[in-house]
């Protein structure tokens, strides 16, 4: 009896062992399936698959995507079973990703993001398929420029966006205020709002620190110039330079003096930024063209207009610009070929795209064919604030956004740091100063965003 | 095989499934992050071999990884003191109290289930400058303190977000206090009585000596969880004000999701793990020295 139960707890033990060896078998094959099925396009039956990955959304914003892409795909690919597949943060796709699987289109958050997946070889190059599609000629130059690394287009721009000023109506109405028309404008026009215990500029950062470069792309870009702002980037200039400096001095300068965020932005959440200016505690805010979305849907009754920042006296005004994301071909795909003529539709798709800007406020791809005329229905202010964007294209009178044409390292530094500048833990001069270093590191190993 | 060897063997059988198990996903996991601490990896491309290149670079040319080790000792100072004293204290009253005993400690436990994003986000309203609970102290008449930024003052930031940490954990550790002084010899008290000890006098030498091994637990755990802290940090001031609440586990986080330095952040994780093992052995040390556990 005694040496049966030894011998049944041997047999126990042992099975044990196998069941987990067969459990991390099982496993590894369930996680090659998987990813053979997203890769490899293969769902059950002979359909193929194409994946595409997305931000996280609601059910109203799935129920939208459902209508303006998902049933547009599915009409235009009834052999292939196009699915978008939901990320909750960027780190769990770039896992995924780095893990030989992953979604077959990727949806990255832009130029300096696409870059790091290209060094890593993880995106395919699309210049082929730029060919064959003729890509060059259907997006502006400055927004398919951004795409490239290293000499090879990686990714398509997928949104068109800028910053500008926004104003509360209703505070400007029962204050009497004037809409600056030039940089001293608004400088006196803060003074007078600060002195009406109003906060001139809204702004947060407290779940968010990134959004200082929200900030320091318009001030550099506004009010150093973007000829600066290429100098540096081609090497010609440094990011230490006058011009550059005084621009970002006067970022502080209004920091300090409570005309942005009320000398307490550190501790103010971004959903407050939009909330403080929607509900009047703030007249007006730099936002990016996207808080449109924000502003109709939550603050339906917020009576907002937008302009480009004012320029200084007999200067043009300039509109900082940027691609908000970028869509890019998975390496580990066993169907690049479809992959990309899924993206070819997507970008050419004209109909269902001015149909979902209209009713849905999304945000245009950046084409050249763009007819403003398409999205006559939209809302009156965003068809101001995107003919602003389209004149600033015709004119030149473009700017640079950090997340599209700074270097991903400097870029970093700088959300980090600004900040620290702002709270006087550190010098303007040792923060450029640092920022440059990053300019010659991008330059020498040739990552420097090519900027148009 | 002789019945002896038999003996000895079969145990280290019944181990074997739970020590493979433990191999492979923690084990060489953990040995893996040492060896990718000597790469240049982004956490995507090949990795290439750079020896201490990234340790060099942490003890030479990174101001902000002695920054974040400094707070992750401040985190620590505040947790191995204020939960402590506090979730002792009251383990004391509510193990004095019979009928209502489950009320009080569910309620005092309560924030420890709560998930730490939701107590984040709530704890951050209410310390928003605009409408949390500064307004309430202006309306109470304290001016000074109705301009506070809690969140926003790098001087006090990290204090506030430990603040909420310990509201959250130090209900725990009161259930955990609590939990250990109901094992106590209630006869080790009425010989304390018998010999003339007063309240204070049970509580010194009966109540402390009864739970020294779950003081000895809960200062081990602290020590360690300390270093390792992440989620309100993250949630709250995701490591700002000017760098003011970056400690170890949100600059890990940032240097391999954001900078994309997989391989600088396996160097820190090295670090972090190195720090913890010295505090676990220091604070073993102290506790045998102390009293508080056996030899």
């Amino acid at each position: 009896m005694k040496n049966m139960k030894k011998f049944l707890s041997l047999c126990l033990a042992g099975a044990m062992v196998l069941s987990m060896a067969a459990c991390g078998s099982s496993a590894d094959n369930g996680e090659k399936e998987g990813s053979n099925k997203d890769a490899a396009g293969e769902s059950g039956g002979n359909k193929q698959k194409i994946v595409i990955s997305c931000g996280l959304a609601d059910d109203s914003q799935t129920a939208v995507r459902q209508i303006y892409l998902d049933e547009p795909l599915k009409e235009a690919f009834p052999d292939v079973d196009i699915e978008f597949k939901m990320y909750n943060d960027r780190q769990s796709l770039q896992v995924e990703v780095a893990g030989g699987g992953g979604p077959d289109i990727l949806s990255l958050d832009g130029p300096t993001d696409v870059a790091e997946f290209a060094k890593s070889d993880r995106v395919l190059p699309m210049d082929s398929y730029a060919e064959q599609y003729g890509w060059k000629d259907l997006f502006y130059d400055w927004a398919y420029d951004s795409c490239f690394y290293d000499g090879k287009l990686y990714s398509l721009p997928t949104s068109f966006e800028g910053m500008v000023l926004y104003y509360n109506e209703d505070v400007f109405k029962d204050h009497e205020w004037e809409v600056p028309e030039t940089l001293e404008d608004l400088e006196k026009l803060m003074a007078e709002i600060k002195e009406a215990g109003i906060i001139p500029l809204s702004f947060g950062n407290a779940n968010y620190q990134g959004a200082v470069d929200w900030l320091y792309s318009t001030f550099t870009s506004c009010y150093a110039g973007p000829d600066s702002i290429k100098a540096v980037m081609t090497g010609e200039g440094k990011f230490t330079d006058p011009a550059i400096k005084d621009s970002l001095q006067m970022m502080v300068d209004w920091w300090e003096k409570g005309y942005i965020g009320d000398n307490s932005s550190q501790a103010v959440t971004q959903e407050d930024m939009i909330a403080f200016f929607a509900e009047g505690r703030a007249a007006m805010m730099i936002n990016g063209t996207w808080a449109t979305s924000q502003l109709g849907t939550i603050y339906p009754d917020c009576n907002w207009n937008s302009i480009i920042m004012p320029a200084k006296e007999g200067e043009d005004a300039i509109f900082p610009l940027a691609t908000g994301g970028g869509y890019a071909i998975n390496a580990n795909t066993e169907n690049a070929d479809l992959a990309a003529e899924v993206l070819n539709f997507l970008f050419t798709d004209y109909d269902n795209h001015y149909a979902s800007i209209v009713d849905a406020n999304y945000q245009p791809y950046p084409l050249k064919t763009f007819d403003m005329e398409k999205i006559k229905g939209v809302d009156e202010k965003v068809y101001e604030q995107y003919e602003l964007l389209m004149d600033a294209q015709v004119d030149n009178r473009i700017g640079f956004c950090s997340w599209t044409f700074y270097p991903s390292e400097m870029r970093v530094y700088m959300n980090e740091n600004t900040d620290a500048v702002f709270l006087g833990e550190l010098s303007l001069d040792e923060y450029l100063e640092k920022a440059q270093t990053y300019v010659d590191e991008a330059i020498a190993d040739g990552s420097v965003p090519i900027l148009p | 095989m002789n019945p002896n060897k038999k003996r000895k063997i079969v145990p280290y059988l019944f181990i074997v499934p739970a020590f493979l198990l433990h191999a492979c996903i923690v084990t060489v996991p953990a040995l893996s992050t040492l060896v990718m601490s000597l790469f240049d990896w982004n956490g995507m491309n090949q990795a290439a071999f750079i020896g201490l290149q990234n340790f060099k670079e942490i003890f030479t040319e990174d101001k902000i990884v002695r920054l974040s080790v400094i707070h992750n000792i401040e985190w620590l100072l505040i947790f191995i003191t204020v939960p402590l004293i506090l979730g002792f204290v009251v383990a004391i009253l509510v193990s004095q109290l019979r009928r209502s005993q489950m009320f009080f400690r569910t309620v005092y436990f309560v924030p420890y289930v709560i998930s730490a994003a939701v107590a984040g986000k709530i704890w951050t309203a209410y310390m928003n400058p605009y409408y949390g609970l500064n307004q309430v102290f202006a309306k109470l008449g304290f001016e000074n303190l109705s301009k506070v930024l809690w969140l926003g003052n790098p001087k006090i930031a990290l204090a506030a977000v430990a603040f909420v940490d310990n509201w959250h954990w130090w209900g725990f550790i009161m259930v955990l206090f609590l939990g250990a002084l109901q094992q106590v010899d209630p006869t080790l008290y009425e010989a304390a009585r018998v010999d003339g000890a007063n309240r204070f006098q049970e509580l010194i030498h009966v109540s402390i000596p009864g739970i020294r091994q779950t003081i000895a637990f809960v200062l081990i755990m602290t020590v360690m969880w300390s270093f390792l802290t992440f989620d309100y940090v993250y949630i709250m001031t995701n490591g700002g004000p000017a760098n003011a609440t970056e400690i170890m586990a949100t600059y890990i986080y940032k240097n391999a999701f954001v900078k994309y330095r997989a391989g600088y952040a396996n160097a820190l994780c090295v670090i972090q793990s190195g720090i913890c093992i010295l505090l676990y052995f220091f604070q073993k040390y102290v506790s045998k020295k102390g009293g508080l556990e056996d030899d």
